[in-house]
């Protein structure tokens, strides 16, 4: 039991040092890598809608 | 010189050349080839059954695309000396790189599903038991990557390459007539007209001509195989060879399905090689084969995308030249995937399809991530100095990527609304 917990502690302490490592985006934030990552941000929010919208009204045609 | 030394001498030029092409290549017509992967053959020998020898000219156009695209992550890997999970972190960040990472996996796991289910079938035609297809696959997989090299692991991969050239001569034993296939499919034109159907199909063509995996799994072997910057020129060169074959495999495959069974509708690979049994017994069994190959190539790709992204990511040991007991997790991760996905395939009343839907809408989400993060390293001054995109690069690769993004957009629309192109 110690050993798996261990191991969880272990990977979620693995996960923390990647943040920390990669806290700092290291490119240049000029205007078309702003606008690209706004864009995207964009384009997967409308993919989450859509995902949503999909799951929701398949729910409600299978409610009697 | 005399015409002897002349001949003697270019000789000698030509065989260094394939000398060099033969140690440097490998990643570009590896990911090309596996890009047919059992997705990739079920929706060209479907394209053939609608549509005839019509859509030849657009598969044609399909290969420039892939290379331009495969091309940028043989210049980022040589001169980064990093996977495309590993680039993305570092330069844009953990949020991204956690969405990209996850998504990775995700949709290579449901890209392997869908790969069992062609291969499954593929065989199945044989007689061949399910579980036991899915053993053969694991202990194939497994025993060429723990030998411990990746040259001899590419090797292996290549040599299953070459048996995707199988529907050369399938295509030929259904006797097409070879001049309307000229006629025909090098003729710009949608058959039917540029409708819904038609839409929907030139879609699905693009969505399997650039996959996620492709562009993290080609980065990840550049880095492995240890490639230079000197060494670009020929890592473009194999993706160049790459970008052929798999055309030259979609139309061969193409017409096989549209000289006999045109008209008919295909919804799988395997459905078309039992098809073709009446026809040619010889054209359906290599049909069949094809496919098994199609997707234990794939399978290939997709799971080694995973564990080298991973393990790039998590700092552990990720490399192919690594034993197991050097890199424990990066084993694990393949084999996870592998397993996970093959046992997945043999439960019964599995939501295969569903599944396969699901692809889809995984892929698109992750795809314009990746191309935009990819085009955006590749005009990093700073992470690429002179092998950053030169302005025809960027014209071109802005606007395939655009292209690409709003295409697998549209096929991603028909898994969440089937019928918005009706």
């Amino acid at each position: 039991m110690n050993s798996i917990l261990n191991g969880f502690r272990d990977f979620f302490q693995a996960i923390r040092d990647i943040n920390e490592k990669y806290k700092t985006p290291r490119i240049k934030t000029t205007r078309m890598v702003s606008l690209s990552l706004l864009m995207l941000r964009i384009y997967l929010l409308g993919m989450l809608v859509l995902l949503l919208y999909t799951f929701i009204s398949t729910v409600i045609h299978q409610v009697p | 010189m005399n015409f002897v030394s002349k001949m003697y001498y270019a000789n000698r030029r030509v065989m260094k050349f394939l000398r060099l092409l033969a140690l440097i290549a490998g990643p570009g017509i590896l990911v090309m080839v596996a890009d047919n992967d059992a997705g990739g053959i079920t929706t060209y020998t479907a394209t053939g059954a609608k549509f005839g020898y019509g859509l030849i000219w657009f598969l044609v156009l399909l290969g420039p695309i892939a290379y331009f695209v495969q091309e940028m992550t043989v210049r980022l890997g040589a001169v980064t000396k990093r996977g495309h999970a590993e680039a993305i972190f570092d330069a844009f960040g953990s949020f991204w790189g956690w969405f990209s990472l996850f998504d990775l996996t995700l949709t290579d796991w449901l890209t392997l599903v869908s790969e069992f289910i062609g291969m499954t079938a593929a065989l199945g035609i044989f007689g061949i038991p399910h579980w036991i297809t899915v053993v053969i696959v694991i202990v194939l997989m497994g025993i060429m990557v723990i030998q411990g090299r990746y040259w001899t692991w590419e090797k292996i991969a290549l040599a299953f390459c070459v048996i995707n050239l199988i529907y050369i001569p399938a295509a030929f034993l259904v006797k097409p007539d070879w001049s309307e296939v000229i006629r025909v499919g090098w003729l710009p034109h949608f058959p039917g007209g540029l409708n819904g159907i038609m839409f929907f199909f030139l879609m699905a063509n693009v969505g399997t001509t650039i996959a996620p995996w492709m562009v993290f799994f080609q980065q990840s072997a550049v880095v492995d195989k240890n490639l230079k910057e000197k060494d670009i020129p020929w890592g473009q060169l194999d993706t160049a060879i790459g970008a052929f074959f798999t055309v030259l495999v979609a139309i061969f495959c193409l017409v096989v399905t549209a000289a006999v069974l045109k008209g008919t509708n295909i919804e799988s690979a395997a459905q078309a090689a039992v098809a073709l049994m009446p026809y040619s017994k010889y054209a359906g069994t290599f049909m069949a084969i094809g496919l098994f190959d199609a997707g234990f190539l794939g399978a290939i790709c997709i799971s080694l995308s995973s564990s080298w992204a991973v393990g790039e990511v998590f700092g552990w040991a990720h490399s192919l030249n690594n034993k197991v007991k050097e890199a424990p997790w990066f084993y694990a991760v393949y084999f996870l995937m592998l397993l996970s996905a093959g046992i997945v395939v043999l439960i019964p009343g599995a939501p295969l399809v569903t599944i396969t839907l699901f692809v889809q809408v995984a892929a698109t989400t992750l795809l314009p991530a990746a191309l935009v993060f990819l085009i955006l390293l590749l005009n990093n001054e700073e992470l690429m100095g002179n092998y950053k995109n030169n302005k025809f690069q960027n014209v071109v690769n802005f606007t395939i990527v655009i292209a690409l993004i709003l295409l697998s957009t549209g096929y991603s629309l028909t898994a969440f609304f089937p019928n918005w192109l009706h």
